[in-house]
C-alpha cells in the first residue's frame, strides 16, 4: 500500500519545486491531474496551451461527471508500484472525494504569499508572453474559480505548510511531513 | 513495396470489421480505428466507451479543435507501423477523404449492404453496451442521422464499392479482386 502525498496551492506556490525535491530523496513518484489532460492533448496534435487545457478540462467534466479527473488518478495510482506517490495539481475538492478516504492519503497544502509566488511565477516563465505578466493579472488568474476551490482544500488539508523562508526550511518541513506518512 | 493505405467506408454494421478482418489475418494489413484515440482516452478516465460517450469526445474534438485531430493520430500510427497495408477503418466525412487524397497509394472502399440485413448484424454483434437491445425502428432513426448521411455520401468518391449483402466467400472474393487491383497498379 503505497503512502499517497496529495499537494495543493495556489498558482507557483512551490508543489512542482516540493514534488521534484521528494522524487531526488525518497522513492517517489508523481502524477499529476494535468498528465491526463496533456496525454489526450498530445495524442490529438492538439497544442497544450492553457486555453485547451481548460477547454478539454471543461468538457470532460461536464461529459463524464465531476469526478471523471479523479477517476484517471486512481487508475494510475494502482498501476504505480513506488511506495509514495505524490498527486500534484488538485485544484477541486471532487479532485479528491474518493481518494482522500484513503487511509493512505495525507493532503498537504503549501502556503505561499500572492507577491513572492508572483515573483516565482515569473522567473519561471516559459513564455514571452508569461514572462511579462503584471502583478494584476497574475491576481485576476489567482482569483479565478478554481484557484477559489484551492482554498477549501486548505481547510481539509492534513497538513499546511507556509513556504516564506528558505527552501532549505521548505525541504526541510516537506521531509518532515513525509517522514511521518511513510 | 510502398505502403498502400486503404479507407474503408460503410454504413452502420456494413461490414467493415467483417472487410477489416479478412485484410488483417490473410493480407498483412495493419488497422486503425478512428475511435482507437477516442477509446484510449475514455480508458484512461474511466469512462464506459459506450457510443454515445465515444461520440460526445468525437464532436468536441474536431468542433473545438478542428477536423484534423482524428487525423493526426491515424497519420502518426500509420507512419509508425510496418505492415504493407495500413487500413484506416471508419471513414467518414469528405474532410478526412480529402485528407487521405494526399496520399498517392490511398483508395478508397466503400462497403455497401441493404439495411435489413445491416440492422440483423448490428444487434446480434452487441460490439457497444446497449447495441443487442435496439429496435428496427430505433436503428433507423440512427441509420438516417446526419453522420450516416455523411458517410453515404462517400459512395460516389469511392475506388471500389465492395457488395456485402452475400456469403463471407462472395465478400472475400471481392476483397482479393480489389487487392489484385491495388498491387498492380
Amino acid at each position: 500500500m503505497p503512502a499517497i502525498l496529495g499537494l495543493a496551492g495556489m498558482m507557483a506556490c512551490g508543489k512542482n519545486t516540493a514534488a521534484g525535491y521528494l522524487v531526488a530523496h525518497f522513492e517517489a513518484a508523481t502524477i499529476d491531474y494535468s498528465e491526463a489532460l496533456y496525454e489526450t492533448l498530445e495524442r490529438f496534435g492538439i497544442s497544450k496551451n492553457r486555453v485547451n487545457t481548460q477547454n478539454l478540462s471543461t468538457f470532460l467534466r461536464n461529459a463524464y461527471g465531476e469526478n471523471v479527473f479523479e477517476r484517471a488518478m486512481i487508475k494510475k495510482i494502482n498501476a504505480n508500484a513506488a511506495p509514495l506517490i505524490i498527486l500534484s495539481g488538485i485544484h477541486r475538492e471532487s479532485d479528491i472525494a474518493a481518494i482522500k478516504k484513503f487511509p493512505q492519503f495525507h493532503l498537504l497544502y503549501i502556503e505561499t504569499p500572492a507577491p513572492l509566488r508572483y515573483q516565482w511565477y515569473i522567473l519561471r516563465a516559459k513564455s514571452a508572453e508569461d514572462a511579462a505578466m503584471s502583478y494584476e493579472e497574475f491576481m485576476q488568474r489567482d482569483m479565478a474559480e478554481t484557484q477559489t476551490q484551492i482554498e477549501t482544500l486548505r481547510l481539509q488539508a492534513n497538513t499546511v505548510i507556509e513556504n516564506i523562508g528558505t527552501r532549505e526550511e521548505f525541504y526541510r518541513k516537506i521531509s518532515e511531513v513525509v517522514a511521518g506518512i511513510l | 513495396m510502398e505502403k498502400i493505405i486503404i479507407g474503408l467506408a460503410g454504413r452502420l454494421a456494413s461490414g467493415k470489421g467483417r472487410v477489416s478482418k479478412e485484410l488483417i489475418e490473410k493480407h498483412g494489413a495493419f488497422r486503425v480505428r478512428s475511435s482507437d484515440p477516442l477509446r484510449a482516452t475514455l480508458d484512461m478516465f474511466g469512462v464506459p466507451q459506450s457510443r454515445d460517450n465515444l461520440s460526445a469526445l468525437s464532436t468536441f474534438l474536431r468542433t473545438t479543435f478542428g477536423e484534423g485531430t482524428i487525423n493526426y493520430y491515424m497519420e502518426k500510427v500509420i507512419a509508425e507501423s510496418h505492415e504493407p497495408i495500413a487500413l484506416f477503418d471508419g471513414m467518414r466525412i469528405k474532410a478526412q477523404l480529402d485528407h487521405f487524397r494526399k496520399f498517392p497509394n490511398f483508395r478508397l472502399v466503400f462497403i455497401d449492404a441493404r439495411q435489413e440485413t445491416r440492422y440483423q448484424r448490428y444487434i446480434t454483434r452487441n460490439e457497444n453496451p446497449g447495441d443487442a437491445e435496439m429496435s428496427y425502428a430505433d436503428f433507423l432513426k440512427r441509420d438516417n442521422l446526419e453522420p450516416e448521411q455523411q458517410i453515404e455520401s462517400l459512395r460516389q468518391f469511392a475506388d471500389f464499392v465492395i457488395d456485402n449483402n452475400g456469403t463471407q466467400e462472395q465478400l472475400d472474393a471481392q476483397i482479393e479482386t480489389v487487392l489484385k487491383n491495388l498491387i498492380s497498379a
